[in-house]
């Protein structure tokens, strides 16, 4: 079995859209990544004049000559002072927020996430794909007949690889930031860092899923674009889904709310409905949480079906 | 006789939601040693039955054995002696032939050497380094017979390996296959080119509509032979009559029909009776091609309903 694996870890590395999908989620990430820093840096007075035009310059000067409206409660300051405390000011009200990891993890952290998930999903699908497409599957069980085993070692090798890049990335993201917010003297609770680790291992993990699911379907469906067709086919049933179970109902059962719960650690929505029926009363709470033990859950259990379906139907199936 | 290394018994196919079967009570068997031609014309199941024996495609019912092991079943037992080409060959075409090697080769645990063994034997060094992709019909065939000497065979399937091959590609298959059998490799070769079957095989099975027709040493099947050159004054009408008695007429030259029968009586009392007469009326000389036609022709007149 390791055997195997090696040489679909080695077909995965030769197979170049495979690759590529791979490197543009990485891609993808350093995106996000100089995105972030760049709208997490300082900006002067004069970077927010050019942004902004006038409204700010005129802000200073009301600053200048009434401190206190703006924030500048020390009236007696000198006047570099003073012009220094009304810059930090307006850079407060009118500049980019500086760069809290905590924040990042609801925010960009979620977005790569989202992005490697979705290029690994692709790579998954484009490699089992290629087995069918090109007709070279029955090549391979004339040499390796137990079906179960090579729908084994490459569910593993994709399983692997996806996993292995999605931890790279965003390990290397997360090191990227806490350099970027310690180079920059901001304030990093201890706590968000391990939070952000924390984020990334479990990032990985649900981007190696992905990447098995689509591996998995695809050998279902024998066909990539069958597979892509399912999938975007899906959004339209998650309409009706919605349609049919209402928009509460349907936060249950969609992927967003459960990926940002097992991602983030939680993920809320609201039932108004709820507490229309019982008439609004005082204290009615219409937040509803999903926990990371309901995305996990929801994950498993579609991992499971469509595993299950796709190693039954390439154990009994024909192979052309 | 030797022990059989292919066995196949009341073999049978059929596809779920389609009407009548691919296969049907096919027996098959292929002593160890011997170059065994397997004969069907298009559509009679020669491929679907060598898919079965390899475990790509499912048996409805019947058995089925390499090296008196049963397969599908205990197929992994055997496969490592077992080579196959499966209708065209079948590999990544991103990769370069080498590497399609390799990874087949890794598979097993074959050592990477062995795969530029294979390829100097089929005639690829120099190309090996090229995509799949670029390859001639020709190389690909080649490929693929390289893949299958990976393992060592020490039995052959191979399925219209000459498909495609220009002449001398053909010529130096046929004097690999030839090679292989003179080493003691069993090969089942499943082929329509009649005359490289006659030229490569010792025996031969033929099939139709899923059937075995006919099986035994491709001498005695030769000797068989049942096909008559008829000529007659009116052809139109000899095949007119013929067809009616049954009996199937295939165009010889402009002057002469074929008529499959191993009875020139029929062919006789056939035309007598329509009032046809004939002018000339000659056992052709034994050859596969004759008996084949004579075989499928027969049977696709007679035959049962898919």
């Amino acid at each position: 079995m390791k055997r195997l694996v090696g040489v679909e870890l080695t077909r995965l590395r030769w197979r170049r859209a495979a690759v590529v999908l791979m490197v543009l989620g990485a891609l993808a990430a350093a995106a996000i990544f100089i995105g972030t820093v760049v709208t997490t840096s300082e900006q002067s007075l004069d970077d927010l004049v050019d942004d902004y035009g006038s409204v700010v310059t005129d802000e200073y000067d009301d600053c200048l000559e009434h401190p206190r409206r703006h924030g500048v409660l020390d009236d007696t300051l000198p006047d570099d002072e003073l012009a220094t405390a009304c810059e930090r000011q307006i850079a407060l009200g009118w500049g980019h927020d500086d760069l809290d990891l905590g924040e990042q993890r609801e925010g960009s952290g979620v977005a790569v996430v989202v992005l490697l998930t979705l290029a690994l999903l692709l790579a998954g699908t484009t490699f089992a794909g290629h087995d069918w497409n090109t007709g070279s599957m029955a090549n391979q069980l004339l040499f390796e007949p137990r079906r179960a085993r090579v729908w084994g070692a490459k569910l593993a090798a994709v399983v692997v690889a996806g996993g292995a890049v999605a931890l790279a990335v965003l390990l290397a993201y997360w090191t990227g930031l806490y350099a970027v917010a310690s180079g920059r003297d901001l304030p990093i609770p201890e706590h968000a860092v391990s939070a952000a680790y924390k984020q990334a291992v479990l990032g990985a993990v649900l981007v190696a899923g992905a990447t098995g699911f689509g591996y998995a379907l695809t050998m279902l469906l024998r066909s990539t674009v069958g597979t892509l067709g399912l999938l975007f086919g899906s959004g339209l049933v998650g309409v009706v889904i919605t349609q049919a179970l209402g928009f509460v109902e349907a936060e249950r059962v969609m992927p967003w709310g459960n990926f940002t719960a097992f991602v983030v650690g939680s993920y809320r929505y609201y039932d108004y409905d709820g507490c229309f029926a019982t008439g609004y009363e005082a204290g009615c709470d219409a937040a509803v949480v999903l926990h990371r033990s309901d995305g996990s859950v929801y994950f498993l259990v579609v991992l499971l079906v469509v595993g299950a379906l796709s190693l039954l139907s390439f154990r009994r199936r024909d192979v052309p | 006789m030797a022990e059989p290394v292919v066995e196949i018994r009341g073999l049978r196919k059929e596809y779920a939601g389609r009407k009548g079967h691919q296969v049907a009570d096919l027996d098959l068997t292929v002593p160890e040693g011997e170059v065994h031609g397997f004969l069907g014309p298009n559509g009679s199941g020669k491929t679907t039955t060598i898919r079965m024996l390899l475990g790509l495609a499912a048996a409805t019912r019947g058995s089925m054995s390499l090296f008196g092991v049963p397969v599908p079943s205990r197929l992994p037992e055997v496969v490592g002696r077992v080579g196959a080409v499966v209708e065209s060959p079948k590999f990544s075409p991103s990769f370069t032939g080498r590497q399609n090697l390799l990874l087949l080769a890794r598979s097993v645990g074959v050592p990477d050497a062995r795969v530029d063994a294979a390829i100097e034997t089929v005639g690829l060094r120099g190309r090996e380094q090229g995509r799949y992709k670029t390859y001639s019909l020709g190389m690909k065939q080649r490929l693929a017979i390289a893949a299958t000497l990976l393992k060592d065979p020490r039995l052959l399937i191979l399925d219209e390996p000459t498909n495609g091959l220009d002449p001398a590609g053909i010529r130096e298959v046929r004097e690999v296959i030839r090679g292989l059998g003179e080493a003691g490799v069993t090969v089942l070769l499943s082929s329509h080119i009649l005359a490289e079957v006659q030229q490569v095989c010792t025996t031969a099975t033929i099939i139709g509509n899923g059937r075995t027709l006919a099986t035994g040493s491709v001498a005695s099947l030769i000797g068989a032979s049942t096909s008559h050159r008829v000529v007659a004054p009116d052809l139109a009408a000899a095949r007119t009559a013929l067809a009616a008695a049954g009996l199937s007429a295939t165009e010889d030259d402009a002057d002469g029909l074929l008529v499959a029968t191993e009875q020139p009586g029929e062919i006789t009392r056939a035309l007598g009776e329509a009032g046809v007469w004939l002018t000339e009326l000659s056992p052709i000389g034994g050859d596969l091609e004759s008996t084949f036609l004579s075989l499928t022709e027969r049977d696709r007149m007679g035959g049962t309903e898919r």
